[in-house]
């Protein structure tokens, strides 16, 4: 790491660019994107519909982690990988156990048990 | 170096360097780095307010998803904001050859991909406005508004940033400062994608659905 000190163009961190990945994560992502708005738009004979947007989105993210973020256990990003598996959980907590909450108090409010 | 007693003697540079050689683009790559997770759970609070809101009994009569997404326009905004990350790889693969031009190309690229996707989506913005539909219409639609300008002003302020760097890459060239700055706009960027085909799915697309 020392050693890139005198050419930052050295440094591992610059070192990671890699056109091929950019490319593949450009075309995949792409592909599930635009496989996600023709689902949306005509969902017939597709079931849970959400459900399948949503492991679309979920692949198109890991893609981007990996092949965008480079996210590995190299030497040069271990510790950029470790954060986000560990702040990922917060995110997935904060929304999930908001909704749940939110989720069982509508169930039991007057109002909206009317809109059913 | 090791010393006779089966020590180390670590002269001048002193323990800490000895062992972690101190490296400042290494360091401010991951403090920016973990400055981005945080400001993901910024998201995590507006995508966790929208998921609770979205009910169309929080519409208070008024639109719902179907009303105030734009699909055709939202795939657009998802092709430009792939595009934009893509010519900033462009960039960045030009960085590790040491050529000016090549990035000053892929940032003059992914500056004006990204205006294409912040145009898009003010035209979107504009014609809700125009139809009558506003923040503050009810709990909804202000979640609405409030996820998808969050991020439309990260964009707005990452062009600002990559606007920044073209000037600087155009005079100062590859500096270590100018280096990790345009490894952290880097993160941003990519970052600003990932977000995007989140709000695209969970938003743009279940309201076609």
């Amino acid at each position: 790491m020392a050693d890139g000190a005198h050419d930052p163009l050295n440094h591992p961190e610059v070192r990671l660019a890699s056109g091929r990945a950019y490319v593949a994560a450009f075309v995949i992502a792409t592909a599930l994107m635009t496989a996600a708005f023709f689902i949306a738009r005509h969902p017939q004979g597709v079931p849970h519909v959400m459900l399948v947007l949503s492991g679309g989105a979920a692949l198109a993210v890991a893609v981007q982690l990996l092949l965008l973020l480079r996210l590995d256990f190299s030497e040069t990003q271990i510790w950029t990988t470790v954060s986000f598996l560990l702040a990922f959980p917060l995110f997935v907590i904060a929304v999930g156990l908001s909704m749940w909450m939110f989720h069982s108090l509508d169930a039991r409010t007057m109002l909206m048990a009317l809109m059913r | 170096m090791a010393t006779v007693s089966g020590g180390t003697d670590f002269g001048d540079t002193g323990l800490w360097e000895a062992h972690y050689h101190h490296d400042a683009i290494a360091t401010r790559t991951l403090g920016f780095w973990l400055y981005m997770l945080s400001d993901a759970m910024i998201f995590a609070g507006l995508f966790a307010a929208y998921g609770v809101l979205s009910h169309s009994y929080d519409a208070a009569g008024g639109p719902t998803l179907h009303a105030l997404v734009h699909p055709l326009s939202a795939y657009a905004e998802t092709l430009a904001v792939f595009a934009s990350v893509l010519a900033y790889g462009g960039a960045m693969v030009a960085l590790k050859r040491g050529s000016r031009t090549g990035v000053l190309a892929g940032l003059g690229a992914a500056l004006l991909l990204g205006a294409v996707f912040l145009g898009l989506e003010v035209q979107d913005f504009a014609a809700l406005f125009r139809a009558g539909i506003y923040p503050e219409d009810s709990g909804y639609v202000s979640a609405f508004f409030a996820l998808v300008m969050t991020h439309g002003l990260h964009m707005a302020f990452g062009l600002l940033w990559m606007a920044t760097m073209f000037v600087q890459v155009a005079i100062q060239g590859f500096t270590d400062k100018v280096v990790y700055r345009l490894l952290n706009l880097k993160l941003f960027w990519h970052f600003q994608a990932i977000l995007w085909v989140l709000v695209f799915t969970f938003v743009d697309m279940r309201g076609v659905v």
